[in-house]
């Protein structure tokens, strides 16, 4: 299966890795929240768990911070299987969605609180706090209460006290998700800098594909308790192995494709009478079958009518959204393609006629094969 | 139903003056020349108060009450908070364990006296301070759990794990979290076991021993006896007084709205 394949190329990929999850799962009431996973992590890597609610990435990662236990299956860090460890004694710095600040607790109290019962001197707690303080840019701010503070503030001093203590693995569960736009943005950009400054392995748990992207070196997507994919924010978005991944991160156009020729690593298909190669290892699909295309958006061309190098289609939307627009369009059999073109070019009209082309490096093949229109959701 | 219509204001007057009524009776006797209790009082005295304080009995009896209540208040506390929590955490079992330790709440006092002082004595525990504290706290307990939980419910776990999270154990999460936190509820649990116990009559009756008996349980068996005499009516008056004054204190420690608040809600 084309998911294992990924997996066990990732695990060997990774030299010494300092997180390793084996066959983990773990189920709540019937249900299997967490199905066979198989990860590792590398040292100073930042691992985004992407997916939909339910998908099972927080009860992944409350596995890790011990504050729950697996059914079956292993957890490995540095080497040692950790699983019946206490959550207080594995030394990892968690951050809580709503970010639990303790609120009868200064801001240095709250801070401090980890090295308090480490039994550090006063002194080097005083001056620990005031440097983490200094790292998520919040100097100053001893002496505040959690509820005099902005959520942004807020979530910066819960930034804080997880990493004040040194943790050997960081663990942030959607920590950007309580944010404004515009916020969200700035913190994606200090996260970063930071989990990258302190060399920091950090998990992350989110359902926002632009912040996985935006944060992680990789990105695990997740579904219904499975990864269904891992690799780095670029492979999983242009390359994704199959349509849950295509559609969850960024939109996708998803069209049937007639396979016509099959050579070693390379396929010839015929999307709506265009034909084109593509290249891919994929070895389920045969000649003749149908298989599923996937093609973002940005990387569809659209072209004056009648032009031959595409295939015909007319305009059944178009949205100005600013820095670009998005065209809907539709092909005389009902397919629908959405295509993002640039907004200072002339704006479309409904029932014009265009020639839309698609490449063969632009599109991917899925793993799974369709007989019927796939649907298509704007995400 | 217009809540402003002077009728409607007019009833709620009513209903106060009907429930109030008893307790500024009392008071106003407790001032009277008389030795019996007379209504409207004739003259105005301040020695029955004063006498209070040589009658032995009442002395003795203000003593035993108290200490009873504050033992009382301490189990109830440290055995509702834990049920509390355990409610917080239990999610199969939650109604039937939230009905059992409720229960006594819901049964008349002298059915419950009754049966205690029949078990009491088939497993040979003798009436007086023990068997009345441990009476006192299976009925303030309830109290005490309804109210922390009420506060419980609204504590995120996500604090205490935390706290674990970043290296305290559960005792000391309790210690540096949890209590801390729960504190309107513990406090406001805390006043409702205390005048709870302090005012009960019918059980500490029931299981009062000679030399051994709560403040109320004696001034009802007084009267009983000798017909009310204006002393009675001097310390139940001081009896009013006092449990104002407790409750006046807690408001001001805590503020009577979350108080109110906290038991008003049963989960």
């Amino acid at each position: 299966m084309l998911m294992s394949e990924n997996q066990t190329q990732m695990l060997s990929a990774i030299p010494r890795p300092y997180l390793e999850l084996r066959s983990v799962t773990k189920s709540y009431g019937g249900t299997l929240a967490v199905n066979d996973i198989n990860l590792s992590v590398a040292e100073g890597e930042c691992l985004s768990l992407l997916g939909p609610s339910g998908c099972g990435k927080t009860t992944l990662l409350r596995l890790i911070a011990g504050l729950a236990e697996a059914d079956a299956g292993d957890i490995i860090c540095g080497g040692k299987r950790i699983d019946g460890i206490k959550p207080y004694a594995r030394g990892f710095g968690v951050v809580f969605q709503d970010y639990a600040l303790f609120p009868h607790m200064t801001v240095a109290k709250n801070i401090g609180y980890g090295l308090k019962i480490r039994k550090y001197p006063t002194a080097q707690i005083q001056s620990d706090v005031a440097n983490a303080l200094a790292k998520v840019g919040l100097t100053g701010m001893e002496d505040r209460y959690p509820h005099q503070l902005s959520g942004g503030q807020q979530q910066r001093v819960a930034l804080a006290r997880a990493i004040v203590t040194e943790p050997t693995l960081l663990l942030l569960d959607e920590p950007l998700g309580a944010l404004d736009k515009n916020l969200r943005e700035d913190m994606q950009v200090e996260l970063r800098a930071i989990q990258r400054r302190l060399g920091l392995t950090t998990i992350l748990v989110t359902h926002d594909q632009e912040e996985a992207m935006t944060l992680s070196d990789r990105v695990a997507v997740m579904s219904r308790g499975r990864i269904e994919q891992i690799g780095t924010p670029r492979d999983v978005y242009q390359r994704p192995s199959n349509s849950f991944v295509a559609k969850f991160l960024g939109t996708s156009n998803l069209l049937n494709a007639k396979i016509l020729a099959k050579e070693t690593g390379n396929l010839i298909l015929d999307v709506q009478g265009l034909q084109f190669h593509i290249a891919t290892e994929s070895e389920f699909a045969q000649q003749g079958d149908t298989v599923t295309v996937s093609i973002r958006p940005e990387s569809v061309k659209v072209a004056a009518a009648g032009d031959p190098r595409g295939f015909r289609a007319y305009v059944v939307g178009y949205l100005f959204q600013g820095h670009r627009a998005l065209a809907v369009f539709r092909t005389s059999d009902g397919a629908e393609i959405r295509a993002f073109i640039s907004s200072t070019s002339q704006a479309l009209s409904e029932g014009d006629e265009v020639s839309v082309q698609l490449t063969g490096e632009a599109c991917v093949v899925l793993a799974e094969t369709t007989s019927d229109m796939p649907e298509q959701k704007m995400r | 139903m217009n809540i402003d219509h002077p009728a409607f204001r007019a009833v709620i007057v009513a209903i106060f003056a009907f429930i109030l009524a008893p307790i500024v009776v009392v008071i106003a006797a407790s001032v009277s020349t008389t030795n019996y209790v007379s209504f409207p009082p004739s003259g105005f005295t301040l020695r029955w108060f004063v006498e209070l304080v040589t009658i032995q009995i009442y002395v003795d009896a203000l003593q035993y009450s108290f200490v009873v209540a504050v033992i009382t208040t301490l189990i109830s506390l440290a055995v509702g908070t834990w049920v509390a929590l355990l409610l917080r955490s239990t999610q199969k079992g939650r109604a039937l364990l939230q009905t059992l330790f409720l229960s006594p709440i819901l049964l008349p006092e002298i059915a419950l006296g009754i049966g205690l002082l029949q078990y009491f004595s088939m497993i040979g525990f003798v009436r007086g301070m023990i068997a009345t504290i441990l009476a006192h706290s299976i009925i303030c307990t309830p109290y005490v759990i309804r109210s922390v939980a009420a506060v419980a419910t609204r504590l995120k776990v996500s604090l205490e794990e935390s706290a674990l999270v970043l290296g305290a154990r559960p005792l000391r999460v309790l210690r540096d979290v949890t209590i801390p936190l729960l504190k309107p509820g513990l406090i406001g649990g805390a006043v409702m076991a205390f005048l709870i116990s302090f005012d009960n009559v019918t059980i500490s009756m029931f299981l009062a021993a000679p030399g051994a008996i709560t403040l109320p349980a004696l001034l009802f068996n007084q009267a009983a006896e000798s017909g009310l005499n204006t002393s009675l009516a001097a310390i139940s008056a001081l009896l009013v007084f006092f449990t104002i004054a407790v409750i006046v204190l807690m408001s001001w420690l805590v503020g009577l709205d979350k108080f109110f608040a906290a038991t008003a809600s049963s989960k």
